[in-house]
């Protein structure tokens, strides 16, 4: 009976490690994919960290509850997708004071990152760029919008976006050539970078 | 603008300004504060089912403290509740003097057995719930115990009914008080006082 016990309580201490080695391999794989997303709704590097480790906590606490494992990232996706929607429309509620998201906002890496390669002319060219083209991805409709930024991270193809957002790889297809059909209508008029 | 064509945008353009804008690395700091955030779970994961099993722990205790209460105020022969009190010996007393009982069938008056008619308090069972309730006289502790213990007694027929007109026959008979006489209290004058 004792034996018993012990082997019963040996095995659930070895499922409970088991599971935590897992998620502690999904958030090495996945930590980059959440913060990305929620950028892209965000677009600020603070908030769109706090909304990935949000989402990781979630996600801690009901991953014993995902029957399957491999749909994690997909699951993680629509979950840090669906938060920063959510903080976006309250940050909007709450504080109209604040710079709006959009208007030419470049993160402050990124801009150092530029501003290490090019010239003041050509920095100021790419934070219009950048801030025109956020704000025509924002005037999408959410699939839209999803599909884009989920192709656009990690060289995702369409057979992964479709795996990410459970979709039809056509469907996929289809929401990308109309994604990019209006981004372009949108940005006809902005520079292609064909200097000379 | 800025010097450069403006002119439609190709996929491959487009997608690489989407990538460049989605291109962004979290903080360093992210993946130990996301780690330190699941840490913090799992300590209020632990917190949470310490304080259930204190809650349920309470629960019991009360429980059985309740449970404890009412045996002692039912009795410890509680569990012989059920005994009809009609088991217990008769007695002569008002029952038989009022002619509540009247045993037809002894007097041989009617041919018919005319049906016994006992008083409720010695026919109906008591009901678990009135037990349950508080005693509405209050007596002494000592009282309460012997009191237990007589109706125990009764339960398990340990007492033995003896008829009281046996137990006068048996008795000495009382001595008659003699007469009380009371000497006349003759009153003396009190002798003058000095200086009077």
């Amino acid at each position: 009976m004792h034996e018993h016990a012990e082997r019963l309580a040996g095995s659930l201490v070895t499922a409970d490690l088991e599971l935590e080695r897992e998620f502690e391999a999904r958030l090495a794989d996945s930590s980059r994919l959440a913060f990305r997303v929620a950028f892209s709704v965000l677009r600020q590097r603070e908030d769109a960290e706090d909304v990935a480790q949000e989402a990781f906590a979630k996600a801690y606490r009901s991953f014993n509850q995902l029957r399957d494992r491999t749909r994690f990232r997909a699951w993680l996706v629509r979950m840090t997708w669906r938060m920063a929607l959510d903080r976006q429309r309250s940050k909007r509620r709450r504080s109209v004071h604040e710079l709006p998201v959009g208007d030419g906002a470049v993160d402050p890496v990124v801009e150092a990152r530029l501003h290490a390669r090019l010239d003041t002319a050509d920095l100021v060219a790419a934070r219009e760029r950048a801030g025109h083209l956020w704000k025509a991805i924002e005037t999408l409709p959410e699939k839209l919008r999803l599909v884009v930024v989920l192709a656009g991270i990690e060289g995702h193809d369409l057979r992964e976006v479709s795996a990410l957002l459970d979709v039809p790889e056509g469907t996929v297809k289809s929401r990308l050539f109309q994604a990019r059909k209006q981004l372009k209508e949108r940005l006809s008029w902005m520079v292609t970078d064909t200097k000379g | 603008m800025d010097g450069h064509r403006h002119e439609g945008m190709s996929d491959e353009t487009l997608e690489r300004e989407i990538e460049a804008a989605l291109g962004i690395d979290p903080s360093p700091e992210f993946l130990p504060r996301i780690r330190a955030r699941i840490a913090s779970e799992r300590v209020n994961e632990v917190w949470l089912w310490r304080g259930l099993w204190q809650w349920a722990g309470a629960g019991v205790a009360v429980a059985g403290v309740a449970i404890i209460g009412l045996w002692i105020l039912n009795g410890p022969a509680s569990g012989s509740r059920d005994v009809r009190v009609a088991n217990a010996p008769q007695r002569p007393g008002p029952a038989s003097d009022s002619g509540m009982v009247a045993d037809a069938a002894n007097s041989g008056s009617s041919p018919t057995p005319a049906p016994v008619r006992r008083p409720a308090a010695y026919t109906t069972r008591v009901p678990r719930d009135r037990m349950a309730t508080p005693p509405e006289v209050v007596i002494s502790r000592d009282e309460a115990v012997a009191l237990r213990q007589l109706i125990a007694a009764i339960a398990a027929r340990q007492v033995e009914a003896v008829d009281i007109p046996k137990l006068e026959g048996e008795s000495a008979p009382i001595a008659p008080i003699e007469e009380i006489v009371l000497e006349p209290i003759e009153l003396s004058p009190m002798a003058g006082l000095e200086g009077e």
